[in-house]
């Protein structure tokens, strides 16, 4: 037997997202190889390790700077904010080119670009970052700088490009 | 003697009649609309369909796999045992849902679609037809995905945003 009935009803769902903040890099000093002295019979090295702030001189490079001068080699430091206690990947290139800006000399090799977050440190995988309860890391980054033998003066510069997601 | 089944045939009679619980149309929300995790810089959306797929612009995603339809179930009980064949008539209205703010952040729901038949995109305030054929358990029920938009425009900071999903039945007729 047929019927019609009215009843009504009424409920609610919900649409729910997670806003972060967006993650954001702001350079705050140039990785720094300091002045060196090129050997014209052999080639070297420098190598600015981020973690240790250490510097390495190889083969027929040498520093001509005392320590703690403005001339000694410092790490890149890169300021990072997002979203709190999130995690961050880091990418850097394989190698890049520093080309003389006075001088004239040839292309050198900056390459094994590292970058160490404060916040993680030594103890996580290679380049990976944790943003503080402040939304807050920051990034030093190293390399190694190849010097041909006879190497003319000059000053070398390279842009690196660093690039961060959240991961 | 003679009172005593007078007196039991009385008791018969004045006994209470059996009653059926009421028939009930109810509505439940098994799941919500998840939108994921994700950065906005100044604007950008997200588009949750029925089936799950994501469509996004603006935003970079920061999470995977927690992105998936809003889920709801119309059940109508009845309220006995009987195993007659009901064939149920019922409407569904969705409402528009209010422009949400959290802090630095604005988000606005709208493009509803189901994966209803004949009602896949569907405007806040108008009809849905849903049948519910053949039901011959005490409880019918039918479930139902649902997608949507999700714009957002944030000019500082960041926050979870929760937008209410208003939903309306009606039981139209039971045959």
């Amino acid at each position: 037997m047929p019927a019609s009935v009215m009843a009504g009803e009424t409920a609610q769902g919900n649409g729910r997202a997670i806003i972060a903040k967006p993650l954001s890099i702001l350079a705050l000093n140039d990785l720094q190889f300091g002045t060196i002295a090129a050997s014209r019979t052999n080639s070297g090295t420098v190598t600015v390790d981020p973690a240790a702030n250490v510097v390495d001189y190889h083969g027929g490079a040498r520093s001509v700077c005392d320590n703690g001068s403005a001339c000694t080699p410092i790490p890149a430091t890169f300021a990072v904010r997002g979203e709190r206690d999130r995690r961050y990947t880091i990418t850097l290139p394989v190698q890049v080119y520093a080309a003389p800006t006075m001088g004239a000399g040839p292309r050198l090799i900056v390459d094994r670009l590292t970058a160490i977050s404060v916040n993680a440190g030594r103890s996580t995988s290679a380049m990976a970052g944790i943003l503080d309860r402040d939304g807050r890391d920051r990034l030093c980054v190293g390399g190694t700088l190849h010097i041909p033998a006879q190497t003319p003066p000059g000053q070398y510069s390279a842009k690196v490009p660093v690039l961060i997601a959240y991961s | 003697w003679r009172m005593l089944p007078a007196m039991l045939a009385l008791i018969g009679l004045c006994a209470p009649p059996a009653h059926a619980a009421r028939p009930q149309l109810r509505i439940v929300s098994e799941g919500e609309l998840r939108f994921g995790s994700f950065a906005v810089m100044d604007s950008g959306y997200r588009i949750v369909g029925p089936n799950g797929g994501v469509q996004s612009s603006g935003i970079f995603s920061i999470t995977s796999g927690d992105t998936g339809p809003a889920r709801f179930t119309i059940q109508y009980d009845r309220g006995n045992n009987g195993r007659r064949r009901l064939n149920l008539r019922i409407q569904l209205v969705l409402s528009a849902t209010p422009v949400v703010t959290e802090k630095g952040i604005v988000a606005r729901l709208s493009s509803y679609r189901t994966d209803l038949p004949g009602a896949g995109a569907v405007q806040p305030g108008r009809i849905i037809e849903l049948n519910i054929p053949n039901c011959t358990q005490r409880v019918c029920s039918k479930s139902f995905s649902l997608g949507a938009r999700l714009d957002i425009e944030r000019s500082f900071g960041g926050g979870q945003i929760e937008v209410p999903i208003p939903i309306d039945a009606v039981l139209i007729s039971v045959k």
